[in-house]
């Protein structure tokens, strides 16, 4: 079940977005549609729904799209943003609330269709992607491929490492505690490689996989992820697919047509 | 203590030392035959020197065996005929070296020690042949690197007095066997140190040499480098001239639209179309301008390629994402790299034939984090590469293909990378350059490669 929202203060927006939506969901897939009418309903609504994609108004009134955006990003990482807009706006301050389309209320139906089919496919992709069963304290914990940052290899099996919204949404942080526990896959690195690559991830180097979301930094040697201090090496031998697939993963975005 | 020349071993031992001659002229010079006709050449010289040394005249043997070589060389590499003969000469040295090289060490152990090592041409001796062949073995391997990239076979003229050293230490070394060996320790000591000495000499050269051709390129490739930085810099002058002019005409036709106003109020109509039919060629000649991009500098940059592509009847398309921020990108580096990659591309297109000469570009934001400046060109005249290099196909290749060298090393500036793909029928060119400036990347930005 897909949980989609629209955050627009106009009535009559919405409603087009949403017949839209409805118009370009394939019928296998179980999507329901929430509506909200401002920054502040939808941020309220963020804490008890794990959205899947967000359109979000870009001139609302009391908060604006951005800021609402800003906000999301705070509680989910990981959720798909799409602005919905009335007139070029400047872009972002922040590359956190980049969204992966902007949609233009005046657009043709045409391209508006192309661009909300392509959001959707977005998350469907991400929806699909296979779920990762770790360990944690002796308990299990079903990954998204979308919260992991990377997975490297450990003692005899793997220790992954999850986005800090991932963190907080499945609460295995104590609040006192600074310290991460470990999160652990009892399976080789090449095997998770194997089912995790369709889905933006790479494998830089023998000791540890990557996914490309949160890439921050990439030269043709070396490598730096989001938040994550470390610098990675990019070995030369998996240079070669690593790269291919990093570019396939960017070019996706568009590959469908502009 | 018989006489072993005509054993199994003694053959597998004269294989070795035809397979690292092949290695080492495989390391300077093309093999001109197919790998068949080479096993076949090199079984038959392995049988020759075989017999040549089973006969056991060391007279014969000196002067047959390279001869032997020249001829298998003659036969397998694109070499002239100087080059082959100093070559060999060249390795000739290094396997004279070595066999001096060994004598004097089991000599020294024998008289030191109470270890006995039986000559080399008995069966007994074959054992500590083996040694002396794997460490040759190794020494070759050593050198080879740097032969492989001092690149000789693209100079063919051989400078004769390269043969000194190893001709000089080719004499010494085997005057060394005809000596008696001394009394005492230290002298010996002296002795083969200095054999090792010499067999190491023959390396040095090679590394010598290419410590000096490395360090040349690097000279030039500096030179040429900062021409073309020169170039790029005259270019964003220009850029930044036809920017101002833009302003001032903006400008100027408000205050024309003001001027318009009081001639029409005054009725001076006759006026106001002197006006405009004076302006028309300004105006037509500036509308050209269009807007692809809120930053100035790659909209001007996208301007004047968008005409020279109407110029050259190549078909150019464009998608820039909207709001897209490339306000880190300094202008100087954002000429550099998206000007030279569009000429590149337009350059490639216009060599088609007409009607299939496209470019098509888009820039937009990949992930979050990542800024893709994505072209896709058509081409007709494949792009040499030299390992993973492009080479340019340009006429005067001088001065061109360091345009491709620019942009990767940028792109490595700014955190990102440089693709390039060549495709049947389209060449696709991608830079992925990071636009996250997080606090951990501020040193990682400037970083010059």
């Amino acid at each position: 079940m897909f949980e989609i929202a629209i955050c627009d203060d106009s009535i009559g927006d919405r409603e087009r977005l949403a017949e839209r939506i409805g118009k370009n969901m394939s019928e296998s897939d179980k999507f329901r549609i929430h509506e909200y009418d401002s920054g502040i309903s939808l941020l309220a609504a963020i804490k008890n729904i794990r959205f899947s994609i967000i359109f979000l108004d870009v001139q609302m009134n009391e908060m604006n799209g951005e800021e609402t955006a800003v906000r999301v990003r705070q509680l989910d990482n990981n959720v798909i943003l799409v602005f919905y807009t009335g007139f070029a706006e400047p872009s972002p301050r922040s590359f956190e609330v980049q969204p992966y389309r902007y949609i233009m209320k005046n657009m043709t139906d045409e391209v508006m269709d192309r661009y909300i089919r392509d959001s959707l496919d977005k998350m469907i992709e991400l929806g699909q992607a296979p779920l990762l069963s770790a360990n944690v304290n002796r308990e299990r914990l079903f990954l998204r491929a979308d919260d992991i940052v990377y997975i490297e290899k450990y003692k005899k099996n793997t220790r992954v490492h999850i986005s800090e919204s991932s963190i907080r949404i499945y609460g295995i942080k104590d609040l006192d505690s600074s310290e991460v526990p470990d999160i652990r896959v009892s399976e080789k690195l090449e095997t998770i490689y194997e089912r995790l690559k369709k889905y933006g991830f790479g494998y830089p180097h023998d000791s540890y996989i990557i996914n490309f979301k949160y890439l921050v930094y990439c030269t043709s040697k070396i490598l730096r992820l989001k938040d994550v201090d470390t610098m990675f090496q990019i070995t030369r031998s998996k240079a070669q697919e690593f790269h291919m697939l990093k570019e396939e993963f960017m070019l996706s975005k568009y590959k469908d047509g502009i | 203590m018989g006489n072993d020349l005509l054993s199994i071993s003694r053959l597998l031992f004269c294989g070795a030392d035809v397979y690292m001659l092949c290695r080492f002229f495989a390391a300077i010079y093309p093999y001109k035959t197919i790998t068949r006709k080479r096993i076949i050449y090199g079984i038959v010289i392995t049988f020759l020197i075989f017999f040549i040394n089973a006969i056991g005249s060391p007279a014969l043997n000196f002067t047959t065996v390279p001869l032997v070589y020249y001829i298998y060389i003659m036969l397998l590499f694109k070499v002239s005929l100087t080059n082959g003969m100093a070559y060999t000469i060249i390795y000739f040295a290094f396997v004279g070296g070595r066999e001096v090289l060994f004598e004097l060490l089991y000599r020294l152990i024998i008289y030191n020690l109470p270890i006995y090592i039986p000559p080399w041409f008995t069966a007994g001796g074959v054992y500590f042949l083996i040694v002396e062949y794997i460490i040759g073995y190794l020494f070759l391997m050593y050198i080879e690197k740097y032969m492989k990239r001092i690149n000789i076979s693209n100079n063919n003229v051989f400078s004769w007095y390269l043969l000194i050293v190893p001709i000089l230490s080719l004499m010494i070394s085997s005057s060394f066997l005809y000596m008696d060996f001394p009394k005492p320790v230290t002298v010996q000591l002296f002795m083969f140190g200095g054999a090792v000495l010499l067999y190491f000499s023959n390396a040095a050269i090679f590394i010598i040499l290419e410590k000096y051709t490395d360090m040349m390129n690097k000279i030039k490739y500096a030179e040429l480098y900062s021409v073309k930085r020169d170039m790029e810099t005259e270019h964003f002058q220009n850029i930044l001239k036809i920017n101002d002019h833009y302003r001032c005409f903006m400008h100027d036709v408000h205050s024309y639209f003001s001027s318009f106003r009081l001639l029409a109020l005054n009725g001076e109509n006759n006026k106001i179309v002197e006006i405009i039919d004076e302006l028309k060629g300004k105006i037509q000649k500036e509308t050209n301008l269009a807007i692809y991009s809120s930053n100035p500098v790659f909209n001007a940059i996208l301007s004047e390629r968008v005409s020279k592509a109407k110029e050259h009847e190549v078909e150019f398309s464009l998608f820039v994402e909207n709001n897209i921020n490339m306000d880190f990108i300094s202008d100087a580096d954002m000429i550099s790299m998206f000007g030279n990659l569009l000429d590149n591309a337009i350059e490639a297109a216009e060599k088609c034939e007409s009607g299939k000469r496209n470019v098509k570009i888009k820039v937009f934001m990949g992930t979050n984090y990542f800024l893709i400046f994505n072209i896709e060109n058509s081409y007709n005249v494949k792009i040499k590469k030299d390992g993973d290099r492009f080479l340019t196909s340009k006429a005067d290749s001088k001065h061109h293909g360091l345009g491709i060298g620019i942009v990767m090393s940028l792109a490595e500036k700014y955190g990102g990378s440089l693709n390039l793909v060549q495709k049947e029928e389209l060449f696709v060119t991608t830079l992925t350059i990071s636009a996250y400036s997080g606090d951990q990347n501020a040193n990682f930005g400037t970083q010059r490669v």
